[in-house]
């Protein structure tokens, strides 16, 4: 059971942790009377198990917590007042009152349950301690509205109720219907506390009477376990006027001084208030562990919908990639001037070619390579093609997740995620320079365990490895060069040069490589825009395993 | 007055609403509500009381008509059909109105008031779901509300969160009444008074009316409430500019264009400008304006050879043309228009996809699928592709045959030179066939300088020939790469107004409807204002 409560507690806080980092705020609900999302069944969870299983279990005789709740204004402090014999928490008209919870007990009571009990889990801001002799070995708290217009005030009571032992619910003749507070009381049950309800302001006459039976029938039909029903007349107040006439609370006094004086009571209640928890927690715990897969469930779609996107534009991106119409020819005619040039043709040419471009290579030397014009119009043209298909598939993704309302908050909160991330142009930059140095490598290594090393050296690594990329790119796979288009002439000349050189088959070897390591520098890149969706969704397989293990808890 | 007016502005808004792509239901609905309230009398208006259970509306209704409408009892929720209490002379008009309200089952009393049909709605905050249900969706229709609370329910979260805060900007003439004001003392009723207030001003709603009664004692306050107000007419009215107001501040708010400036353009004009240089660069490079350089050399070369180039000339530019060679070398027309079979529109389209998706993310959430599609990157890629097609295709960029009238001269000297060079070779071959025939005395040869005629007339003629060939190769080219430059210039200067005038279209689909629904904004907001000023009642009756 501790090690529910532990483990609970640790991966909800972590959980909790992730969606903050993932931007996602709290959904305060709009009306009060809307159900308890996932989020308030979970923290009420952790509360539960925070400040009432763990501190329970360890210590059945710590001091009894009995919490007053109740809407505002039904008189829950002058309640409490009367049974402090004292004003310690003020009334009057202007709601709420009471915005602390104000915590009576002896002094030595409070130490016990602040320092490691039921109330080291509440601010200690927000808890006014005053100690008091009248009832040793309980604590009697009063808490904040729970229908108050303050939202902090009701998390506050939510809170106390997760760590008391008994429930005192005060309410009035009108109020006894309200909405809200009848959920307060649905959570009590569920949590099988001992529940006293005080009905206050009682109207004069018969009156009170078929208000109490239409209670009792209320919460009967409730099946709420109430173990006594205290009516109080209206206008039953002390001299001060803070506080409600001891005399009409009788039955309830006497009942807290029968607790506070038996010890064996005491004991007998917490463990029955204990058992009845661990009861109730199973329940709690399968919907927290539904809502958890729920949760992961939504997460995995949404990550299934930016995989297929992804891998859709993936599968483009690599087939236009190497399908010859990547490079524009305005950057390969700079290529063809140099390698259709008769000083680099000699290489592959017979007869009279290479008779002339051997005569020009005296008389006029090599022609100069455009190797930094190639390189760069080439790298060019790569980061535009994966910028492209990251952007679009990004935007596909984003345009899918609005449909969906945990991916809607997403693609709000992150509207960077509607197109390729800023780093994108920088990354395949440094990836495709990474790999023509990788061609260079290849390059340099033929041609130096080759006897073409003179050859190679004449027309230069540099160059061998551009006509390299760009054979890479336009394989022409053994055409003639009489096909119309530069592109096309200058693949030729490419190939002849280089197995002239190489020889064809480290040639196809080399194009083979340079292929393989582009697709998957590029893959990596691919997967790191991908990845941020990722991200943004949190630890799904965490919350999974959290699922998991709360449905063994549960069983 | 303007109420009209505000109908048509509404309308606007809803259409602007609809481009952007979003969810107009409510503000149709609004929209249809107003329209058929206007059908009934509005001489007459509709004040509805509404609150929490046990805060005393009937009581109040019962004092107000003095009579019991409604028996008060202490059981919570009390469970009855809503009762209204109509004006007696016109039962029957208040009756077709109220049941436009609220259908049959509202229970109707008659009353003595002049224009008023109160209506006591069920409460707003029991157990019983149908309860809060039912005034949903009675509210929307109704002219008038009088909140009524009391000194132990003021401070709701019900009241406030599900109600007043949505409620009361979509209302006009409306107030709270404290109730059960008999149970404090006076300067505490006061007190509770202003923490309301405080409280609804924390929340960000307009002032209101702070009224305090006790059904059973004293209910002056809200006689007096009632009697101040403007006339009937005025109430409607105002009701329904506010309704049409409060829905034309929903749509403005959800396209997020609710600010009190007009809504800058999503994409501002530097960015505009940048995108534009960037993709109107890459697409000149597709364009390749060096190749059309070399094309439009060597196009006019050939046209000037024909002319100017003698019998070779003639010779070499038939064979050109045989061959196919001239088609992929020097023809400038097709060769623009082949552009987009020189490279991917990748790079081109990047610069202005990146601006419309950041453009996109800018947007509330709703209006983002108004642009999404444009942004599809074969959608944009044929829309550039189009527009620069036509830059391409238009008459004025066409390749014109170039001439000139050097050419035919220097023709005329290469058929010269030719001639010569001929002459130069049939003297020398009759010269050495005489000489093998007729072994008589040599033949005297004129000699120019050092050089024999015959010799003169071939080194002359190949000598011409080659200057004239150089000479009309430079004109030509020059020529030829003179009209690419002009070309070129031409064509960037369009490329760059066509893609600007993409983006603007594409930006205006948006932008557009962006500032209409912002203008609707104002000018309902103005004619609220003035519709307002008229109509402040004065607080007689309030709470100080």
């Amino acid at each position: 059971m501790e090690r529910l409560a532990e483990s609970a507690d640790r991966r909800w806080q972590l959980l909790l942790d992730a969606r903050q980092a993932a931007g996602i705020g709290d959904d305060v609900a709009t009306s009060p009377a809307a159900p308890r999302g996932p989020r308030e069944r979970a923290l009420e969870l952790r509360d539960h198990s925070r400040s009432f299983l763990l501190p329970r279990a360890r210590d059945l005789d710590a001091p009894v917590l009995v919490a007053i709740v109740g809407p505002t204004g039904s008189g829950k402090s002058s309640l409490l007042n009367a049974l402090a014999e004292r004003p310690v928490s003020r009334t009057g008209v202007l709601r709420p009152t009471t915005r602390d919870a104000v915590v009576i007990g002896s002094a030595t009571d409070l130490a016990r349950s602040i320092d490691h009990g039921a109330l080291r889990a509440i601010p200690p801001q927000r808890l006014q301690r005053h100690p008091t002799d009248a009832f040793p070995g309980l604590l009697i708290a009063d808490t904040p509205d729970v229908d108050s217009v303050e939202h902090e005030d009701r998390a506050l009571a939510d809170r106390m109720l997760e760590a008391a032992d008994v429930c005192i619910f005060v309410t009035t003749a009108t109020r006894y219907a309200d909405r809200v507070p009848w959920d307060v009381l649905a959570r009590a049950e569920e949590r099988r506390l001992d529940l006293v309800v005080v009905i206050n302001r009682m109207p004069p006459g018969d009156d009170a009477a078929v208000v109490l039976d239409d209670l009792v029938r209320l919460m009967g039909e409730a099946r709420l376990r109430v173990r006594s029903f205290l009516s109080v007349a209206d206008g039953a107040l002390a001299d001060d006027g803070d506080s409600l006439a001891r005399s009409a609370l009788e039955p309830l006094l006497l009942r807290l001084r029968e607790l506070s004086a038996d010890a064996a009571k005491r004991r007998l209640l917490v463990a029955d208030a204990l058992a009845g928890a661990l009861e109730g927690v199973v329940p709690l715990v399968s919907s927290v562990a539904g809502d958890l897969e729920q949760e992961a469930a939504e997460a995995r779609t949404l990550l299934e919908q930016a995989q297929r996107a992804y891998d859709d534009e993936t599968a483009t991106m690599l087939d236009r990639l190497f399908s010859g119409t990547l490079l524009r020819e305005e950057v390969i005619r700079h290529w063809h001037t140099f390698v259709g040039a008769d000083q680099v043709t000699r290489f592959f040419a017979g007869g009279i070619g290479r008779i002339r471009g051997t005569l020009t290579a005296v008389l006029r030397g090599a022609p100069p390579a455009p190797v930094s014009v190639v390189q760069r119009g080439a790298s060019d043209d790569i980061i535009a093609l994966v910028e492209r298909h990251a952007a679009e598939a990004a935007r596909r993704t984003a345009a899918r997740w609005t449909v969906d309302p945990l991916g809607a908050q997403l693609v709000t909160a992150h509207p960077d995620l509607w197109s390729s991330s800023a780093l994108l142009d920088a990354a395949v930059r440094r990836a495709v320079d990474g790999w023509i140095a990788s061609i260079a490598s290849d390059v340099a290594e033929r041609g130096a365990s080759r006897r073409s090393t003179a050859r190679v050296a004449a027309v230069g690594v540099n160059a061998l490895t551009v006509a390299l990329m760009l054979v890479t790119f336009t394989h022409t796979g053994g055409l003639t060069g009489a096909e119309a288009g530069i592109a096309a002439a200058t693949a030729f000349l490419n190939q002849k040069l280089l197995n002239a050189l190489f020889g064809e088959a480290a040639v196809q070897e080399m194009i083979r490589r340079a292929r393989q390591r582009l697709t998957d520098a590029l893959h990596e890149i691919v997967a790191d825009e991908r990845q941020r969706f990722e991200q943004v969704v949190g630890p799904v397989a965490e919350v999974e395993a959290l699922a998991a293990e709360l449905r063994r808890i549960a069983a | 007055m303007a109420l009209s007016e505000a109908e048509r502005v509404l309308r606007q808004a809803i259409e602007a609403a609809e481009q952007l792509g979003l969810d107009t239901q409510d503000a149709r609905t609004a929209d249809r509500l107003i329209g058929e309230r206007r059908g009934y009398p509005n001489d007459l208006y509709v004040l509805a009381l509404a609150g929490g259970t046990g805060v005393g509306k009937s009581s109040l209704l019962n004092a107000l008509a003095g009579a019991e409408l409604s028996p008060p009892g202490p059981l919570r929720p009390t469970t009855r059909t809503p009762i209204a209490m109509l004006p007696i002379a016109r039962l029957e008009e208040a009756r077709a109105l109220l049941e436009w309200l609220g259908g049959a089952e509202i229970r109707m009393a008659p009353g003595d008031g002049p224009a008023i049909a109160i209506v006591d709605l069920p409460d707003l905050d029991s157990i019983e779901p149908g309860h809060a249900a039912r005034v949903d969706s009675v509210l929307p229709r109704v002219d008038s509300v009088l909140w009524v609370t009391d000194p132990e329910k003021y401070d709701d979260a019900m009241l406030h969160d599900a109600y007043l805060r949505r409620w009361m900007p979509r209302l006009a003439r409306q107030a709270i009444v404290i109730n059960k004001a008999d149970r404090l003392a006076a300067d505490d009723v006061q007190r509770v008074a202003a923490d309301l207030r405080t409280r609804l001003a924390l929340e960000g709603l307009p002032p209101i009316a702070v009224l305090s009664a006790s059904a059973i004692r004293d209910v002056e306050p809200v006689r007096t409430w009632l009697a101040e107000g403007a006339s009937a007419k005025e109430i409607v009215n105002a009701r329904l500019l506010r309704t049409a107001a409060e829905a034309t501040r929903a749509l403005a708010s959800a396209a997020g264009v609710d600010g009190p400036g007009p809504p800058a353009p999503l994409v501002p004009a530097d960015r505009r400008a940048h995108a534009v240089s960037a993709s109107q660069a890459a697409i000149l490079d597709l364009v390749d304006l060096a190749g059309l350089r070399s094309q439009a050399a060597t196009a006019s070369r050939g046209a000037a050879r024909s002319v100017g180039g003698g019998v070779l000339g003639l010779l070499r530019s038939t064979l050109e043309r045989g061959t196919g060679i001239h088609a992929s070398r020097a023809d400038p027309d097709g060769f623009l228009r082949r552009w987009r079979e020189r490279g991917s529109l990748d790079r081109p389209i990047a610069p202005i996809r990146h601006l419309l998706l950041e453009a996109v993310a800018a947007l509330p959430l709703p209006t983002r699928a108004s642009l999404l599609e444009d942004v599809e990157p074969g959608a944009i890629s044929d829309r550039l592709a189009r527009s620069v097609d036509g830059v391409i295709s238009s008459p004025e960029i066409a390749f014109p045959r170039p001439r000139s009238r050097l050419w035919p001269i220097a023709g005329a000297g290469q058929l010269v030179a030719t001639a010569a060079l001929v002459a130069g070779v049939v003297w020398l071959v009759v010269l050495f066939a005489s000489r093998g025939a007729a072994p008589t005395a040599s033949v005297e040869l004129p000699i120019l300088g050092p050089l024999p005629m015959p010799a003169v007339l071939i080194l002359g003629g190949l000598l011409a020939s080659f200057l004239l060939a150089r000479l009309l190769h430079w004109h030509a080219g020059r020529l030829g790469r003179r009209w690419a430059t002009a070309t070129g210039q031409a064509i960037s200067m369009e490329v760059a107004v066509v893609l600007d005038g993409t983006l603007a279209r594409l930006m205006a689909g948006v932008d557009g409807p962006r500032h209409a629904l912002w203008s609707a904004l104002r000018s309902i907001e103005q004619e609220e204002r003035h519709d307002g000023a008229q109509a402040r009642p004065n607080s007689a009756s309030q709470l100080p």
